[in-house]
């Protein structure tokens, strides 16, 4: 066997040289290695296109406002509401666009409270018709099959009947978006093709129980924009929340506790799961929003982790009386 | 033969070390790279249910018509179907669910949804049916475990755990709910029970009815106080909390109740002089409430939640003395 390299045929200069060489090989495929790497991955189907980033769909001048409306009926509580606040003309002007957000997560009747009331979505698509909407669009990502989470809610007759669009959610609805600073919502597919367009966005979600965040409103409602298996954020529920309510700056949101799914949420299924509760929350300030509906579940703002992150985040306050709630007594 | 090999020099070495190294480096971080990947992550709508009924496709109540061909969910999807309930059964010990729709014969509006929760056990399926309980329910004699409310019918069966679920509170509806559970009933056969002999270890005086709960896993917040069993005692406006559970002997238990204090003192609670008609019992404030703590045989044991310490004390010395009856 001969040597690699004979020690008479090898000086020092030949041995950087050789080294050199090596260490440039080595750099050339890792710049190539970096240059083909493709940090999403393979996509299940189609394309995924360019990365999205939600804009601020808050009104100018609206902020910090917040209004409690005691009734026991969806429709009258949301004017008494919206005019408690400025009227829908403060939030919907001529020409916009609007997406309501709703909680159409199962297919389940509208009696069993895990979903947006229908009354609800009428009342508020008529109100920003009224207002002169160009466009409603009613969306959500559901947990179950669409169609039939839209179909037995009631919520999609209702809105198709007041005249609004509904979006299902289709493959090619979705587009991979990242919350700048966030930890979990990284390249998450997002449905944002019913968003397309808009420039106002309005959630109404139910007050709720839940499992593993002890409670669901507002800011849960948004985890309905997420596509993928977003299971996996059950692990960090509270943190999946507060990063959604970051990711989310809406015009308004709605919290319908005119009866609350105070047990066995988020799904319940007996109608002894609820409790009629009367009260119907709106306001611009989704951590305010959620911190007084949280107490219609008999909980204190502190003991639903994901209002503090939010707060602390700086996406609201858990201060209520900073806001100077406004507070509606119908009959 | 070859020429004598130089030894190579200090340089060549720490250079070759260093490219070994960089290799070492780069084949690393492709690793790791390569398990940041979940191609779950962009299927984008999620998982894919089976659409079959699995052992629901030949289930038939009559006078009920079904309205699709029924749904099946495994560990991996059940959160499609249920959604952060899924931690529920996931944590019991789930197998798999499998739901389908029927309408009242001729009125499609009309419908009740079957759930059909198959469990490792018949301890799980009366977890999750324990944890689930309404309060105020008439209770049913389908199974050992059963009721129904106004649009529902619950029961626990062995390793099963059904829900039957109307749309809305109808007599025409509530009379199916009822037909289908007890079809169910009827072809799968009464099981025994999940509840454990422990359930029967409460004191009865004050005994809130069925309001014995077995919480499977992480019971009060507390990684790995899995299996306890708890029961409630109203007390006027409030009400105490007793549990128990067994463990494999004596000095495992004592190890869970001192394990189980030490979690209550690292959560704020100050531990008061433990009372002379318990010993060996360890009472700890916590949140302006009473919890006492003791092991009794192979027993983990006490009550939470009391505002008043004497009854707090009062119930944990009727529990002890149930416990100190069981035999080994």
């Amino acid at each position: 066997m001969s040597p690699l390299l004979p020690p008479d045929e090898m000086d020092r200069r030949d041995f950087l040289r050789r080294a050199g060489l090596a260490g440039l090989g080595l750099a050339a495929a890792g710049a190539l290695g970096w240059w083909a790497y493709d940090g999403r991955g393979p996509l299940a189907s189609g394309e995924a296109g360019p990365q999205v980033k939600l804009p601020s769909y808050a009104v100018p001048g609206q902020d910090r406002k917040l209004a409690l409306v005691k009734s026991g009926h969806r429709a009258p509580a949301l004017r008494a509401g919206l005019e408690a606040l400025g009227g829908i003309k403060a939030f919907v002007r001529s020409g916009d666009q609007v997406a309501l957000k709703v909680n159409a997560a199962f297919a389940t009747p509208p009696a069993l409270g895990a979903t947006t009331h229908p009354e609800l979505v009428t009342e508020m698509v008529r109100l920003c018709l009224s207002a002169g909407a160009r466009r409603v669009v009613v969306t959500d990502n559901p947990i179950n099959d669409p169609a039939s989470c839209f179909a037995l809610s009631g919520i999609g007759p209702a809105a198709r009947t007041a005249g609004a669009q509904v979006a299902l959610p289709s493959a090619e609805a979705f587009r991979p978006t990242t919350l700048a600073g966030g930890r979990l919502i990284k390249d998450w597919p997002l449905l944002y093709g019913p968003l397309k367009g808009i420039n106002k966005l309005i959630g109404l979600a139910p007050v709720k129980d839940h499992h593993r965040s002890r409670a669901s409103v507002t800011m849960k409602n948004w985890y309905g924009l997420l596509g993928g298996r977003r299971n996996v954020f059950h692990q960090d529920i509270n943190g999946i929340i507060a990063e959604l309510a970051r990711l989310v700056t809406p015009s308004l949101v709605v919290a319908d506790g005119v009866v609350s799914l105070v047990k066995n949420g988020p799904t319940g299924g007996s109608l002894e799961d609820l409790r009629p509760t009367d009260t119907l929350i709106l306001g611009t300030d989704q951590v305010a929003v959620d911190a007084l509906a949280v107490g219609l579940l008999g909980l204190n703002p502190n003991q639903v982790p994901y209002l503090g992150l939010a707060a602390a985040a700086g996406v609201g306050t858990l201060d209520l009386p900073s806001l100077k709630p406004v507070r509606v007594e119908l009959g | 033969m070859s020429p004598a090999h130089a030894q190579p020099g200090r340089g060549q070495n720490l250079v070759g070390a260093a490219v070994l190294l960089v290799l070492a480096l780069v084949a690393a971080g492709v690793y790791w790279q390569q398990l940041q990947y979940d191609p779950a992550q962009w299927g984008r709508l999620g998982a894919t249910s089976g659409q079959t009924a699995g052992p629901l496709a030949a289930f038939s109540v009559p006078g009920l018509s079904p309205l699709d061909a029924g749904q099946s969910f495994g560990p991996d999807n059940l959160s499609d179907k249920i959604d952060g309930k899924a931690e529920l059964y996931l944590a019991a010990g789930f197998e798999s669910l499998h739901t389908r729709r029927y309408a009242l014969a001729g009125q499609s509006a009309a419908w009740l949804e079957v759930f059909l929760y198959r469990m490792k056990s018949a301890e799980a399926a009366y977890s999750v049916f324990s944890s689930q309980r309404r309060s105020g329910a008439e209770a049913l004699t389908i199974t050992q475990q059963s009721y129904r409310t106004s649009n529902a019918v619950y029961l626990a069966n062995g390793p099963d755990y059904l829900e039957v679920v109307a749309s809305a509170a109808t007599p025409g509806l509530q009379k199916a709910v009822l037909d289908a559970a007890q079809a169910y009933a009827q072809a799968r056969g009464v099981k025994k029970t999940g509840a454990a002999s422990e359930a029967g270890l409460f004191p009865p005086q004050g005994l809130q009815a069925n309001s014995v709960v077995l919480l499977s896993k992480d019971a009060f917040g507390m990684a790995g106080l899995d299996r306890v069993y708890i029961a409630t005692y109203p007390q006027g406006s409030q009400e105490l909390m007793a549990f128990l559970a067994r463990r494999a002997d004596p000095s495992q238990a004592r190890t869970a109740a001192q394990g189980y204090v030490q979690f209550l003192l690292g959560n704020g609670g100050q531990e008061s002089p433990p009372p002379a008609e318990l010993p060996g019992g360890r009472l700890v404030e916590i949140m302006g409430t009473w919890d006492l703590v003791f092991s009794q045989g192979p027993f983990l044991a006490g009550v939470r939640g009391g505002e008043d310490q004497a009854a707090t004390l009062a119930l944990a010395r009727l529990l002890r003395a149930r416990l100190s009856e069981v035999k080994p």
